[in-house]
């Protein structure tokens, strides 16, 4: 592989969304902003919900939408620099009609030679492409949770206001509920779940939605 | 009365058709949504395989972090157990082999009197589990044939959330893997601890016996061998620490693994539906067969009865003229 390109996957549960050769990946994780380039040490970090920009090898530039995830990187060598398939319609098609199960091969790394290579895999709770967002929709996605998020405000703080222990926990629950609003890297579900009440859980969920919508407009390079 | 036999006969026959011509389109559509099932399974691989990598990682990287978190729970008295069935039945053998083992599960558990909590996915576990007298302490329901990731999220949220606040000291799953469009198999597995996945899984250890039942612990055998891949360099940077990050991922992984439980478990579903129905088609087919024999035969009876009724009428009328 030539020098300066890397491997880098981007992987969610539901798909493969891409699997290339680039240049540079920049992207924030819990610690702050980060720049991987080919040779990056071996790292395994969080990487918090907003806009993951990649340089391809082809100097293109890619704006992808990350609601939190991890990420790896792997350099050393050996390292397996097989992309990863990203299954077409055509392969499925097939194996629906021979009936074979896709998933049995076992993926062998084929003995990569002995230089020192990078592969980067990140994994997301989702992603998706910059300019694939569809950017009306997620406007209107983000002007609505923004009203119900100021709806709920209002109904918790009603609420906290009959009792003031649960006003103050109304407030951290908010708090916890924006900064767990990335689907990712969300607060530890235990300690906040069972302190909240439903109005405060709808709260957290509209936060997150809102998080969301403001995502997906930064990496759609909308605002 | 050979004639209303013979209508009988017509009408089974027809009911018999009607059936079948339902199995059959069933047995379609089952073998329409196995595709999809599976390129489903297909397209979770990477990521779960990569989830599996970055917990092995992290548990090379500080061996003494995570002791919670990691490995075979000492003596669990309290343990958590999620049996994974589907919605809907008509699928041979599918739903009843999984509610099978988790019963003997629940009853060897019980026999040591371990705290159990029960959770099922799929409405056909609770009314089963309930009429022999468990408590199922969460039922999820409507996702099975096509679970989504933010269904596994819930299902992920209300199992690692008792063992993050050390309410119960082991987590167990049993579903079906989907192994092959040949093979299918009920599997009990920890989910928590997290698997200690730097042990072979052919090795003793990674196995354990809750009376008869296999409890697998770590990557199953068929899972390949692409997260045995260690980081090469020998060093990696953890950020958060490995303590930390372990504890975040723990909820992670489960909602990994129980994504792909639930769509091992749809693929399974649909296959054993498919065979299920096939055999049912098969079993129509036969009794057509046999029905349309037993009435040509019973319309000929009474047909040849006919006969020789006029037959014998015209002659004792003949017999009487020539008298």
């Amino acid at each position: 592989m030539a020098a300066g390109i890397f491997l880098l996957d981007v992987v969610t549960p539901e798909s493969t969304l891409f699997s290339h050769d680039v240049r540079s990946i920049v992207l924030r994780s819990s610690d702050g902003e980060l720049t991987v380039l080919d040779g990056h040490t071996p790292l395994v970090t969080d990487v918090t919900a907003g806009t993951v920009k990649v340089a391809t090898d082809e100097d293109e530039t890619l704006r992808l939408a990350v609601h939190g995830g991890y990420i790896r990187v792997d350099t050393g060598h050996g390292v397996n620099l097989d992309p990863l398939e990203r299954p077409t319609r055509d392969a499925l098609l097939k194996n629906a009609t021979g009936a074979k199960s896709p998933d049995v091969k076992p993926a062998d790394a084929k003995p990569a030679d002995d230089s020192i290579a990078t592969r980067v895999t990140l994994l997301a709770s989702a992603a998706e492409f910059g300019d694939e967002i569809d950017v009306e929709r997620a406007r209107r996605a983000k002007e609505a949770a923004e009203e119900l998020v100021e709806a709920l405000k209002a109904t918790v703080a009603a609420a906290g206001s009959t009792s003031v222990a649960v006003g103050s926990s109304g407030s951290s629950a908010g708090d916890s509920g924006s900064s767990g609003a990335d689907l990712g890297s969300s607060a530890d579900p235990g300690s906040t779940l069972s302190a909240m009440t439903p109005e405060q859980l709808e709260l957290a969920d509209a936060q997150a939605a809102l998080r969301r919508a403001e995502v997906r407009l930064d990496a759609a390079g909308a605002d | 009365m050979a004639g209303g036999q013979e209508r009988v006969l017509r009408r089974r026959i027809r009911s018999v058709q009607a059936t079948r011509k339902i199995t059959k389109a069933m047995e379609l559509i089952a073998a329409s949504q196995i595709m999809r099932s599976q390129s489903r399974m297909a397209a979770n691989r990477p990521y779960r395989d990569g989830m599996v990598e970055l917990i092995f990682e992290a548990a090379n990287g500080d061996p003494t972090a995570g002791a919670k978190l990691l490995g075979a729970p000492e003596d669990p008295s309290r343990v958590a157990v999620v049996s994974v069935v589907a919605d809907r039945g008509l699928s041979g053998p599918y739903n009843s082999s999984v509610l099978r083992t988790t019963e003997k599960l629940l009853a060897e558990l019980n026999r040591r009197g371990t705290d159990v909590s029960l959770f099922t996915v799929g409405k056909k576990a609770p009314s089963y589990l309930r009429f022999r007298g468990h408590v199922v302490e969460r039922s999820f329901t409507g996702f099975s044939e096509r679970p989504t990731f933010l269904d596994a999220r819930l299902v992920g949220a209300a199992l690692a959330t008792p063992f993050i606040s050390r309410l119960v000291d082991q987590v167990l799953i049993v579903s079906t893997r989907y192994f092959s469009a040949g093979r299918q198999e009920v599997e009990v597995r920890q989910l928590l601890p997290i698997p200690d996945l730097r042990v072979d899984p052919a090795d003793e250890s990674s196995r354990e016996f809750i009376g008869e039942i296999e409890v697998t612990r770590g990557a199953s055998a068929h899972d390949g061998s692409a997260h045995r891949h260690k980081s090469t360099l020998g060093y990696t940077e953890f950020e958060p620490d490995v303590e930390t990050l372990l504890e975040q991922l723990a909820p992670k992984y489960v909602e990994s693994e129980i994504f792909t439980a639930l769509l091992e478990g749809a693929a399974s579903f649909f296959t054993a539906q498919q065979k299920a129905m096939a055999a049912a088609t098969d079993n129509a087919d036969e009794l057509v067969r046999t029905l349309s024999r037993i009435m040509n035969r019973a319309r000929q009876d009474a047909i040849t009865t006919e006969i020789m009724e006029i037959v014998g009428g015209a002659e004792a009328l003949r017999h009487v003229k020539g008298a």
